[in-house]
């Protein structure tokens, strides 16, 4: 049994270390003497992600109005943070691929995570956050540590999806009464290893009890309120069968109207089908 | 419809420009990027509003509210934010059963 969300990451085989392309684009990032060039190297070198970062430009997510063709006009657009976020995603679907079973369909975890991951960058738009597109990535991982139990600990999840259904009780509450921890620590905890922003490492802890994050109080409320929503939708499932409960200070620290609550939810609709052919297909 | 004025983002970006004649597609990714309002050049036509709203069998109605009250069990539905949910939710239900 796995004592900690710290161990249960740092055992798994398919998460203790970050994406190696990650790691090589943040470096060239950090290093000032590199350049747009440098980075495309690396990018266009790994034929499938560049394909991938390709398709995400010129989806619905970002609406370019124009087509962007290669990976330096790509690269010219997005951003810097945007484009490692865009990598990080990738590639954490990528590892999980083969994950699934009867218990967690891998295409339906991820379905949850795109509609979460719409919701949020919707949420953040209207607020007008920078790097709203962030807020996309973190709906897309705010579930991966469910995965991660699974691959680590199956049964774990058999039992708690078991339980989930006899006693009629949210499926985060029963994985932490069996490990101690929820999937949501184990999130963050992969966060936290794999040295990401502080903030994402927050958020992505705290989505079920937002009120817990200290620093990233707005963020966190966003990603809670996203997955609320995500959930109602039953677009895909991350075996989550009940709609959390809302925080209500978290939606309020939001100042969302509610009649923007209709207005996501038609976003999500809209954007769901080709984000995930964005994502998922080839 | 055809913009009178430019239509830009929360950062300031064009997205588009005077005189393009709007498209769906245009309109998609207006609202992707949160844009709510524009400005057109053309004649104001009178909304047609229609004469009543179709009723729904009760039926259909009390089953898609059960079943997302199954869902929201946890939820508190007297915030007002839980209930717009469910009530989308119940909405959504009665329009795939259709």
């Amino acid at each position: 049994m796995y004592r900690s969300p710290l161990e249960i990451v740092r055992n798994s085989a398919l998460v203790s270390s970050a994406p190696l392309v990650y790691s090589k684009v943040k470096d060239i990032i950090e290093d000032p003497r590199s350049s747009l060039a440098d980075l495309a190297d690396i990018i266009s070198g790994d034929a499938a992600l560049s394909a991938r970062l390709l398709k995400i430009a010129n989806s619905s997510l970002f609406g370019f109005p124009e087509k962007v063709e290669t990976i330096t006009h790509a690269l010219s657009i997005l951003g810097t943070e945007q484009l490692l976020d865009l990598i990080l995603a990738t590639s954490v679907l990528n590892r999980f691929k083969n994950i699934g079973s009867d218990l967690i369909t891998v295409e339906s975890f991820w379905k949850h995570s795109i509609a979460c991951g719409i919701a949020a960058k919707t949420i953040a738009v209207y607020r007008r956050e920078i790097n709203a597109e962030r807020f996309y990535v973190l709906g897309l991982l705010h579930d991966i540590g469910r995965l991660i139990i699974f691959e680590n600990a199956p049964d774990i999840i058999r039992a708690a999806v078991e339980q989930q259904e006899q006693r009629q009780l949210p499926l985060y509450q029963i994985e932490k009464e069996m490990l101690g921890y929820d999937h949501a620590a184990v999130g963050g905890a992969l966060m936290k290893t794999w040295k990401l922003p502080a903030s994402m490492e927050e958020t992505v802890a705290f989505h079920h009890n937002p009120l817990e994050a200290a620093q990233y109080p707005v963020e966190t409320a966003i990603i809670h309120v996203a997955d609320i929503i995500a959930t109602a939708m039953k677009l895909g499932s991350s075996r989550e069968y009940f709609v959390p409960p809302l925080e209500l200070e978290a939606w309020k620290l939001l100042e969302l109207p509610l009649s923007q609550l209709s207005f996501i939810w038609d976003q999500v609709d809209r954007q769901f089908i080709d984000t995930v052919g964005t994502f998922l297909f080839d | 419809m055809i913009l009178s004025s430019d239509v830009k983002d929360s950062y300031g970006r064009t997205l588009l420009r005077t005189g393009v004649s709007l498209t769906e597609k245009h309109i998609t990714m207006l609202k992707a990027w949160g844009v709510t309002e524009i400005s057109v050049k053309g004649e104001e036509k009178k909304e047609e509003v229609p004469a009543t709203v179709p009723d729904v069998d009760p039926k259909r109605l009390a089953k898609a509210e059960a079943d997302a009250r199954l869902m929201f069990r946890f939820a508190d539905l007297k915030q007002p934010p839980m209930k717009e949910l469910f009530d989308l939710c119940v909405s959504c239900q009665l329009k795939q059963s259709l």
